[in-house]
């Protein structure tokens, strides 16, 4: 009966338009299973976030993200108190008979309260994921705070008090790797690699997003793809760029490629100049591991 | 003695014992790690080797390393596994270890033996492909070749990056949210009457250091200069408030050739206007180049001037302590990497060594990347009381 759960959480993603191995299905699965934070680490644009977006879909939960970034800290991780909006309230209710006391507890109150996305996920009824996105942009000081909500799902605010989580949200951790992370956050997840598709997975992703694709232009579309992240590069490209590339030349309505269009349309998969300058010198030398005929060369 | 095979008759036992392996092999899987996968187990029907790799492996690695080392370590285990089976080990001689308990030495079992006694050159080699990091961060600079150089600039660029955004105690003004000023809060409210109406915020200020790069390239540091020119490359981009020289015989200032943000057109810039690679090293004459030609402009208490040489002089020395003593007491400190400081029986015996030595706060190696990792340590360290350093 467990093992249909998990084919039921494989069709989900699967219906999602998602491609999915059975490795991810299974860390999906596994961590919905075992109430466990799935924290998943890879190259950029391998659909690491996609995971949490596809997720919250096929449980049909609210997604509630948190983007870090340097810098963040509680106040916009969490919450914080609508501080003007409390100012022009006492403003308003000077001269009034209202007791300190009175006063106090109406401007510390729900209404005063600006919800960040931890604190929103963790007061909604229903179900949630929540997406922790690039982590590792965060500063170490806000992993350690991470740790204690991920194990006791509680936040306390010192003006109103404790909030409880009312249903444990699904939680989906990101990293690209920019900086280590703790030991301790890593004990408390499970972790999944994620690395670029192989061809199989990449032509399938391929084909599934931009259905009316040509056969022919998509095997080479992905084998060129699977050798230029052979290259040094400043920035390897990944799936998104695959796609916005296959979507632009079957715009064009092109059955395969050739060198002019590649040269043409370079600026979709690399973006960086460096890498667009080597990769042209190297062209003629890609398209024969790829085993298209350049035509400057016929 | 983590390492050992023994028959279990249990899943539950071979998944404990697997866990017990894998700890040998650096893995640190406490008791909840281990009992998620257990109940990861129970969760999953598994129908294939392939399924059981993955459960484990979900729920027992934490590291991309230990990810990509698992599908090797878990066939190993298993296939060892089944070889102690066949060879008629008892079940109820569960405390013997399988390799003890075959006396002929077949070679499946000296991968058992490998576990037992550790290293092994094979695991080695295993470790050196997975962890690129581990493995160029210990190996001098003058031993790297062309394809680990890029590697290698992407690790400086992360070690120049950590020094730009180290933080200081002093605070300045800013729009984000972070600490309020309650000083600055009242101070400009008061113009609203006192009423506090605008909200001021501070942050720590970020580093204020200016950095002076002075690089030998003369013939004895050729070896290393490949590697250090990447290095000052990547610190001019990461880091605008730095200057850097390079001198053999005579003094460069390399900054703007350094800015381009095209390494190989920077590098065409450098060959170009710098005409004495790896050269004969007159490190008095360059510094005292810098001081009548620079040092007004850079030198100055908040400065820190790095020095890139082995300390091989062939010019003047006494031009040499004239020219440290000068940049020591006009600057606020002064460092001077030496990549042969590296080496266990290094001693600062050379003759320009020698008499820079009192005029230096702080000698360090530059050989590999670890110890290029410490420099942030030493940039932001303070000097030591002045009384102390002359003698």
């Amino acid at each position: 009966m467990q093992s249909e759960k998990l084919s039921h959480v494989e069709s989900l993603l699967n219906s999602q338009g998602y491609i999915t191995d059975r490795k991810i299905a299974m860390s999906v699965f596994l961590s919905m299973q075992l109430n466990k934070p799935l924290l998943v680490e890879g190259p950029a644009g391998v659909g690491k976030t996609e995971i949490a977006k596809v997720m919250s879909q096929a449980l049909k939960a609210k997604l509630i993200r948190l983007q870090c970034y340097e810098g963040l800290d509680a106040n916009h991780a969490i919450y914080e108190w609508n501080y003007q909006r409390q100012l022009l309230h006492l403003k308003m209710e000077e001269g009034g008979d209202k007791s300190i006391e009175e006063k106090e507890n109406s401007i510390f109150s729900d209404r005063f309260l600006l919800k960040r996305p931890l604190l929103e996920a963790i007061s909604q009824e229903g179900p949630t994921v929540l997406l922790i996105d690039e982590v590792d942009r965060a500063d170490e000081a806000f992993e350690s705070f991470l740790l204690e909500l991920l194990s006791d799902w509680q936040i306390s605010i010192p003006e109103i008090g404790t909030i409880k989580a009312g249903s444990i949200p699904r939680v989906v951790i990101t990293s690209n790797s920019i900086r280590e992370l703790s030991e301790a956050l890593r004990r408390r997840c499970l972790y999944l690699w994620i690395d670029f598709p192989d061809f199989e997975k990449e032509i399938a992703i391929i084909k599934r997003k931009v259905p009316d694709i040509d056969e022919k232009l998509a095997k080479q579309i992905t084998l060129f793809m699977q050798e230029i992240r052979k290259m040094k590069l400043e920035k390897i490209p990944g799936v998104a760029e695959t796609m916005d590339w296959a979507m632009a030349l079957a715009a064009l309505h092109l059955s395969s490629l050739d060198q002019s269009i590649v040269e043409d349309t370079l600026g979709i998969i690399l973006k960086d100049w460096q890498d667009i300058r080597n990769t042209q010198d190297s062209l003629s030398e890609l398209f024969e591991k790829v085993g298209v005929s350049s035509k400057l060369n016929a | 003695m983590e390492g050992f095979v023994s028959r279990r008759t249990s899943l539950t036992e071979h998944i404990i014992s697997f866990c017990r392996y894998l700890r040998g092999h650096g893995y640190s899987i406490g008791p909840d790690t281990q009992s998620d996968a257990l109940r990861a187990m129970t969760l999953v029907r598994i129908n294939s080797w392939n399924d059981l790799c993955t459960v484990l492996k979900l729920t027992l690695t934490k590291t991309k390393k230990q990810a990509a080392e698992f599908d090797k370590l878990f066939d190993t285990y298993w296939r060892e596994l089944n070889k102690a089976v066949d060879s008629k080990v008892k079940p109820s001689d569960e405390a013997a270890q399988a390799p003890k308990s075959s006396p002929g030495k077949k070679p499946s079992f000296d991968a058992l033996k490998n576990w037992l006694y550790g290293n092994t050159v094979e695991e080695q080699q295993e470790m050196a492909l997975y962890s690129d990091q581990v493995s160029l961060s210990q190996k001098d600079f003058a031993a790297f070749t062309d394809d680990e150089l890029w590697e290698l600039k992407n690790i400086i660029r992360k070690i120049a990056k950590s020094i730009v955004n180290r933080k200081m105690r002093r605070f300045v003004v800013t729009p984000e949210h972070k600490n309020v000023d309650l000083r600055r809060i009242i101070r400009n409210n008061l113009k609203r009457g006192g009423e506090i109406v605008d909200l001021y915020y501070k942050k720590n200020k970020e580093t204020d250091l200016n950095l002076v790069i002075l690089c030998d390239v003369s013939k004895s540091m050729a070896l290393y200069s490949r590697f250090l020119i990447q290095f000052l490359y990547a610190f001019q981009h990461v880091y605008s408030r730095i200057e850097t020289f390079v001198f053999s015989t005579s003094l460069y200032h390399v900054s703007p050739q350094l800015g381009n943000k095209n390494f190989e057109l920077a590098l065409k810039g450098l060959t170009k206007s710098v005409n004495h690679w790896a050269g004969g090293t007159k490190i008095g004459q360059s510094l005292n180049d810098f001081i009548q030609n620079h040092g007004q402009h850079y030198l100055s208490k908040k400065a820190v001037v790095v020095i890139v040489s082995d300390g091989w002089d062939t010019g003047d020395i006494s031009l040499l302590k004239q020219s440290m003593e000068d940049i020591y007491s006009t600057s606020g400190k002064v460092i001077w990497l030496n990549p042969l400081a590296g080496a266990p029986d290094f001693k600062p015996d050379v003759a320009g060594m020698k008499c820079a030595l009192p005029y230096i706060d702080i000698l360090a190696p530059v050989h590999n990347i670890e110890s290029l990792k410490k420099l942030p340590g030493y940039l932001f360290k303070t000097r030591r009381k002045r009384e102390g350093v002359r003698n």
